[in-house]
């Protein structure tokens, strides 16, 4: 029983710090910020990847 | 015709050694383990046929040896060793035969380390044979119901008989084969026997090794059971049946706030601001209110069949630079012989977290386009970036990852039944073509 009652309360904790912290947006953020993706541009034309 | 009940011990008829007598009235045949001759119970033990050179089955149990199963005290009066081959690969296995004075008489099987007990099934499933003439003609499983289980076709096996030793209820002759029709429950197997004299059913449930040898006395560690018995029921363990429930509970909740949250539309801090892509580099601005929020930058171009790249550059209200990025927008669509298609998308974004309250300032520069021209099929070359911006938005990652952890308890938790059930009927030689 104390390991029931303590899965729900650890899950429940966890749901609770996600999503408050979801709200405030973390982990949401680009993960590519910062960093020049003009190397890697050219669309899927020039890498053949258009059907 | 029966043996005199009061018979204790005989001595054998072909080479002299004493042999206990354990079994009950409906012994009918004693192989000496001495010298294997088979001595008529029936007969004042008249040496019948000797066999020779039997190799002994592997067990740790052994005639004379008693032992409580499923609460009847059971007493070890015959071994039989078998054993089938098919497609180069052989198995063995010994069967002990067991008297109750109470019970009557059961069977002890040992393979492969685990234990089965198996007893005379009186009473007919419906329907009331599983023939191997079934087994050959069905297109599906055949099955038979008995107590309400479900009894499903599960093997045939060709058992010859290699090894026999002790008392039994019937004539055990070496080399003889038996064909046996298996069905497996959840919880039994029932065995079709025939042999040329007769046809049988035996119900068998799985014992467990150690509480079985430390019944008989032995030694807990005497048996390895290797892989899992087709008779080996599954035993969940004592939170199973919470985290079944609570597992995707849990994943459920987490999914829903995680979606709750990331479908959230903030609050519109820039309207759509249309650019030329031949005017960059611009500038665009809007006021960020709510800092401890997340913020997201949408662009849209009016690529068609075609290519957009712009580089972005956003400064902070102290006119730091936060970030640098870039973003391709492209779309192509056409129709082939499989009919109409689509694919990239004319729009991007990206999220960040504002530092403080503030303008922000976007400037967006280097464009590059390009057009993807094919026959048939209408381009145009990207002219136009729209931009828009949010503020007060929310992730649902954190929400989507605890979810999809819950997710993988609950996947572990009922999967180990299915792992089980599938180790099973993993020997089973049932082909579905």
């Amino acid at each position: 029983m104390i390991l029931r009652v303590a899965f729900i309360v650890l899950a429940l904790a966890a749901i609770g710090g996600a999503a408050y912290t979801g709200y405030y947006g973390r982990g949401g953020e680009s993960s590519d910020l910062d960093k020049s993706i003009r190397a890697g541009s050219g669309g899927a034309v020039l890498t053949g990847r258009v059907k | 015709m029966t043996r005199a009940p009061q018979l204790k011990s005989i001595d054998c008829t072909a080479c002299g050694a004493g042999l206990d007598i354990l079994g009950g009235g409906r012994v009918t045949t004693h192989v000496c383990p001495y010298c294997g001759t088979e001595l008529d119970a029936l007969d004042g033990y008249k040496a019948l046929r000797r066999f020779g050179d039997m190799p002994r089955p592997d067990s740790p149990f052994a005639i004379g040896q008693a032992g409580t199963i499923k609460g009847v005290s059971w007493t070890i009066i015959g071994t039989l060793g078998l054993t089938e081959t098919y497609k180069g690969r052989r198995w063995d296995w010994a069967e002990h035969q067991l008297y109750s004075p109470t019970h009557g008489y059961a069977w002890l099987t040992v393979e492969d380390g685990h234990l089965g007990f198996s007893r005379r099934q009186r009473r007919a499933p419906r329907p009331d044979w599983m023939g191997v003439q079934w087994v050959e003609t069905s297109e599906n499983r055949p099955t038979v119901l008995l107590d309400g289980a479900r009894y499903v076709y599960y093997q045939t096996t060709e058992a010859t008989l290699a090894f026999a030793e002790g008392e039994f209820t019937w004539a055990p002759n070496v080399g003889d084969v038996t064909v046996t029709v298996s069905a497996l429950a959840d919880h039994a197997m029932l065995d079709f026997s025939e042999t040329a004299e007769e046809r049988e059913i035996y119900r068998s449930e799985w014992l467990d090794p150690r509480e079985t040898l430390t019944a008989f006395g032995l030694d807990v560690g005497a048996l390895r059971p290797v892989g899992k018995s087709p008779l080996q029921p599954y035993r969940s363990g004592p939170n199973e049946e919470f985290l079944k429930l609570a597992a995707p509970l849990m994943a459920v909740i987490a999914a829903v706030l995680g979606l709750a949250l990331a479908l959230l539309p903030g609050k519109t801090v820039l309207s759509e601001t249309t650019l030329r892509l031949s005017d960059l580099p611009q500038e665009v601005s809007f006021t960020i209110t709510q800092p401890s929020r997340l913020a997201g930058i949408y662009l849209r171009s009016d690529a068609s069949n075609s290519w957009a790249y712009v580089d972005l550059d956003l400064t902070d209200p102290e006119d730091e630079t936060l970030f640098e990025a870039g973003r391709t927008m492209e779309y192509y669509t056409g129709s082939d012989s499989e009919g109409s298609w689509s694919e990239g998308s004319n729009s991007a974004s990206l999220y960040f977290l504002p530092t403080e309250a503030g303008t922000y300032t976007l400037t967006l520069d280097g464009p590059e386009t390009g057009v993807w021209t094919s026959p048939g099929f209408a381009s145009r070359q990207p002219a136009l970036v729209a931009v828009t911006a949010k503020q007060g938005l929310s992730s649902g990652f954190y929400l989507l990852l605890l979810a999809a952890g819950f997710l993988a308890v609950a996947v572990l938790t009922w999967g180990r039944r299915l792992l089980h059930d599938k180790a099973r009927w993993v020997q089973s030689d049932w082909d579905d073509d």
